[in-house]
């Protein structure tokens, strides 16, 4: 298994970052250049400067969000559906996708105006189940193309290790395959190509940069839970006799109760957590080139708590990231990173 | 005592005539789940290094109080282990019970309402010299 090393080299960028906002549920972040959208359950909350204020409400979980070039909207609600709206606060949805979808976690606007892709994780498990798909070795994630207009859907690639986070690059678009621990690019005519392998973290949703894209990896890998992963009899009787959150299974928080696995490195000496520990939860957003090559990185280490980051995206010169650990949205000014950080 | 919910280390005297009862560590269902499979713990030590191995939450701080017939009388926590995590060893003392691990920086006192606080333990178990 890598190591973070290189452009993936720790700091604890992530852990120093000002809370702009806390909620229960933060799941997914838009911006369309002037308003910040936040997905929180199922509520649409638009925020200024850390305020909140509601801009509609949906009767399901929203599982993911994105802005459309046309300043149109679309949200997937608990993994099922997807809805389109022609303005962020038109009363009626334009068009509705709602079959065959089973765990759309991501929307990005497509080539052309008038197409939207979507990231749906499993084809078994739910939205929220996305440690049941890895522990039972999912192969089933797809990668969809949405006409908006047609109201058509189109299956771009299948049989990914959970799809988790697209976004367009040129021709292609570039997908998060997490349970494989990269990102690949799919073509037009349904070929892959692999952009970013071998990551010591399972990538998640991705966003345009100034040249580039912003990754996010909502868990981190460790030794034993791909050791875990090579043993099906341990892994059916965990997952039958012990109760998910106690699992040895990556998690986007940790620490919170005693019967959770605790390895040897993780003991506390001398009163200090060792930030370099296995990682059973940790925050991680890698800044890419155009290329799809990680040029720095943002943590938070074992020993810090704004983890499991699942989203984020620029806006008005800052990076608005979503840690859904502590239930935070976090802020860092870019251009500092960028002259600190782009060796 | 059986089926304890953590590690028993130390045993010592209490002022009252009970006893003291460090757990080092507490359980996780998953290490008892592997307790109960040998094989699957003999490939984790031979295909994984020490450090990763599977152990006991030894980051969670615990000393209970028992009495001769095995009762728990009361607890004592600092569960997420903020202070006093991994608590080996225990000793009562004029009033107050000490508190020390073997990879902590720091010995703990708590000071135990209604104890006796003449209670020295030497002098109690040997008489004075």
């Amino acid at each position: 298994m890598p190591t973070f090393d290189g452009a993936l080299k720790a700091n604890q960028k992530l852990e120093e970052a000002e809370t702009l906002f806390e909620c229960d549920a933060p799941e997914d972040l838009a911006t369309d250049g002037t308003v910040l959208l936040l997905a929180d359950g199922p509520r649409l909350l638009r925020l200024d400067d850390g305020q909140a204020t509601e801009v509609r409400r949906f009767d399901r979980p929203i599982s993911a969000l994105t802005v459309l070039p046309d300043r149109g909207l679309a949200v997937a609600l608990a993994g099922k559906e997807v809805r389109v709206f022609s303005a962020i606060s038109a009363p009626k949805p334009s068009v509705v996708f709602a079959t065959g979808l089973n765990a759309v976690n991501a929307l990005a606007p497509g080539a052309d105006g008038a197409s939207l892709i979507a990231t749906d994780g499993s084809a078994t498990q739910g939205v929220e189940q996305w440690a049941w798909d890895l522990l039972e070795r999912g192969r089933s994630g797809r990668v969809l193309a949405l006409d908006v207009a047609t109201g058509a859907t189109k299956t771009l690639a299948s049989g990914l290790g959970f799809a988790f986070g697209a976004r367009m690059g040129g021709d292609e678009v570039l997908v998060s395959e997490s349970w494989r621990h990269r990102v690949i690019a799919v073509g037009r005519d349904g070929s892959t190509r692999i952009v970013l392998p071998h990551l010591p973290v399972y990538p998640s949703r991705l966003s345009p940069a100034s040249g580039g894209y912003w990754l996010t990896a909502f868990v981190a890998r460790s030794l034993l839970i791909e050791f875990i992963l090579q043993e099906p009899a341990y892994r059916k009787r965990m997952m039958a006799e012990i109760d998910p959150q106690y699992w040895i299974a990556p998690r986007l928080r940790s620490g919170l109760s005693f019967k959770e696995p605790l390895q040897r490195a993780h003991i506390k000496t001398m009163g200090v957590v060792k930030p370099w520990a296995p990682p059973r939860s940790y925050g991680l957003v890698i800044r890419l080139g155009a290329d799809g090559v990680p040029l720095y990185s943002l943590h938070s280490r074992v020993d810090g708590t704004n983890h499991g980051v699942a989203a984020a995206v620029e806006h008005q010169g800052d990076l608005v990231m979503i840690a859904k650990g502590p239930g935070r949205i976090l802020r860092l000014p870019i251009a500092p990173l960028d002259q600190e950080l782009r060796a | 005592m059986d089926n304890l919910p953590g590690y028993p280390d130390n045993i010592n005297l209490a002022s009252d005539g009970n006893y003291w009862l460090a757990l080092v560590g507490m359980r996780s269902p998953s290490l008892d789940l592997a307790w109960r499979m040998p094989s699957f713990r003999n490939r984790m030590a031979k295909r994984l290094p020490v450090d990763e191995w599977l152990f006991p939450n030894i980051n969670t701080g615990c000393v209970v109080k028992f009495n001769e017939k095995g009762e728990i009388l009361d607890s004592f926590w600092d569960l997420h282990g903020l202070n006093h995590p991994m608590i080996t060893s225990m000793r009562e003392h004029r009033g107050y019970l000490y508190l020390g691990g073997i990879a902590n920086n720091r010995i703990g006192r708590y000071k135990l309402e209604g104890a006796d606080p003449n209670f020295v333990q030497y002098e109690t178990r040997w008489g004075r010299r």
